[in-house]
């Protein structure tokens, strides 16, 4: 899977970078020890996250029975990939990995979309617990399009219109069965 | 394939991973994130591939062709067990719920270059599953036909509905965009069902395509054995 990055050194081949792509690069380098910043608090938080999310969703929705320990234990699993995502500031590993293929397989299994997405946010509420505000600003438009993906109605939607990561892409394309 | 959702994981899409396909430009190769060797092939390729086939085989080279899709099916399936369900799953494939099954077969097709596949189940009560497959690589090669040209593919899905479901299952296409089809469609049934099936169709007149509604519906006995409505002439041939 290709990034703006790589793109940007695709297209530029055996000429200099203009000077919109160099801005581009300039601007995101200078966000880099924050991402990384960022991406060695969650990791340090990664042994309790399945835990702490499942107490949390079993808390918040006690009557709902999908939630389960390993249930859990994959929703937690899914921040990997964001946090990649957030590192080399690329929302189609986002919806490349997670939401093409999440919505292919809830409609596949008619799965609750809601409860997953709910899940998600429990997720997201147990990870900013343990980070700063700017922490925060550099992986929440992440949490935000993989929710908006899956659950499209849901109240990121505003969020993600106007914390999308600078680059923009395509829409995705679905897998559908 | 087990019809239950106890076996639903929410994973990250294996195929869509970064490392799927690797290139090794050392040793000249590219290799899937379970080790398989894979390489591209170009139409040129497939194109000469397919009028070798008939200039050695004459009319038989739509059998041979759809023996090479089963043959291919059949070891794509076992490679699809082991991404799936041995190594993403730690499962075999009967373990999973068909609704994951599908949806990573979906995703395989799409990320080699298979096409884009729909797995229709609304008459798998009756013993029939329908797969639609857009932008199929035969179809694309062949630009038009008095009769479908995506054998290979027909055997391809045969080999892994066997595979998948544990039973002797064919395929036989039933449109093609070589005859104005948006997209190929294909019946997956009983080998020996499929192949009555077949010998119908033989009996069509020349430069005649049977619809795949019509083909369905003899299949589901809704119109009388032999009866053969809702063609449609056609003027190219291939």
């Amino acid at each position: 899977m290709k990034t703006w990055l790589s793109d940007i050194i695709h297209q530029a081949n055996e000429r200099y970078f203009t000077p919109e792509e160099m801005a581009r690069m300039q601007e995101y380098f200078s966000t880099m020890p924050l991402r990384l910043q960022t991406a060695s608090a969650i990791e340090r938080a990664d042994p309790v996250l399945g835990r702490e999310v499942l107490a949390e969703l079993k808390k918040q929705y006690p009557d709902r029975q999908l939630y389960s320990r390993p249930f859990a234990n994959d929703i937690a699993a899914l921040v990997p990939v964001l946090v990649h995502a957030m590192l080399a500031d690329e929302v189609q590993f986002v919806r490349r990995r997670l939401v093409d293929h999440f919505q292919a397989m809830m409609t596949n299994l008619e799965m609750p979309m809601t409860e997953v997405a709910d899940a998600i946010r429990v997720l997201r509420e147990v990870i900013f617990r343990r980070l700063s505000a700017a922490q925060t600003s550099v992986i929440e438009p992440f949490f935000n399009a993989l929710l908006v993906g899956i659950d499209p109605n849901g109240p990121e939607k505003l969020a993600a219109s106007s914390s999308e990561p600078a680059h923009e892409d395509s829409p995705p394309e679905v897998a559908t069965v | 394939m087990s019809t239950g959702e106890a076996s639903f994981r929410l994973r990250p899409g294996f195929y869509s991973r970064p490392d799927f396909f690797v290139t090794d430009i050392v040793k000249g190769t590219t290799r899937t994130a379970t080790g398989t060797r894979v390489c591209a092939l170009t139409n040129d390729f497939l194109i000469g591939f397919r009028d070798a086939l008939i200039y050695e085989t004459g009319k038989s080279y739509r059998k041979v062709m759809k023996r090479c899709g089963r043959r291919w099916g059949e070891q794509f399936a076992k490679r699809f067990e082991k991404e799936i369900g041995n190594y993403l799953f730690k499962a075999s494939l009967s373990e999973l719920s068909a609704g994951t099954v599908h949806t990573y077969l979906a995703e395989a097709f799409n990320y080699h270059g298979y096409g884009l596949l729909k797995i229709n189940l609304t008459y798998l009560e009756q013993g029939i599953i329908v797969a639609e497959l857009a932008h199929s690589m035969m179809p694309s090669i062949v630009s038009s036909s008095d009769r479908p040209v995506d054998m290979l593919m027909a055997g391809f899905l045969g080999a892994i509905f066997s595979y998948l479901s544990g039973q002797d299952l064919d395929a036989i296409q039933t449109a093609c965009p070589t005859q104005g089809a948006e997209s190929s469609l294909f019946v997956i049934a009983a080998s020996p069902w499929i192949a009555e099936t077949e010998t119908w169709l033989l009996k069509a007149p020349p430069h005649t395509v049977v619809a795949h509604e019509t083909i369905l519906k003899r299949m589901l006995g809704e119109t009388l054995p032999g009866e053969l409505t809702g063609s449609a002439p056609v003027e190219a041939t291939s």
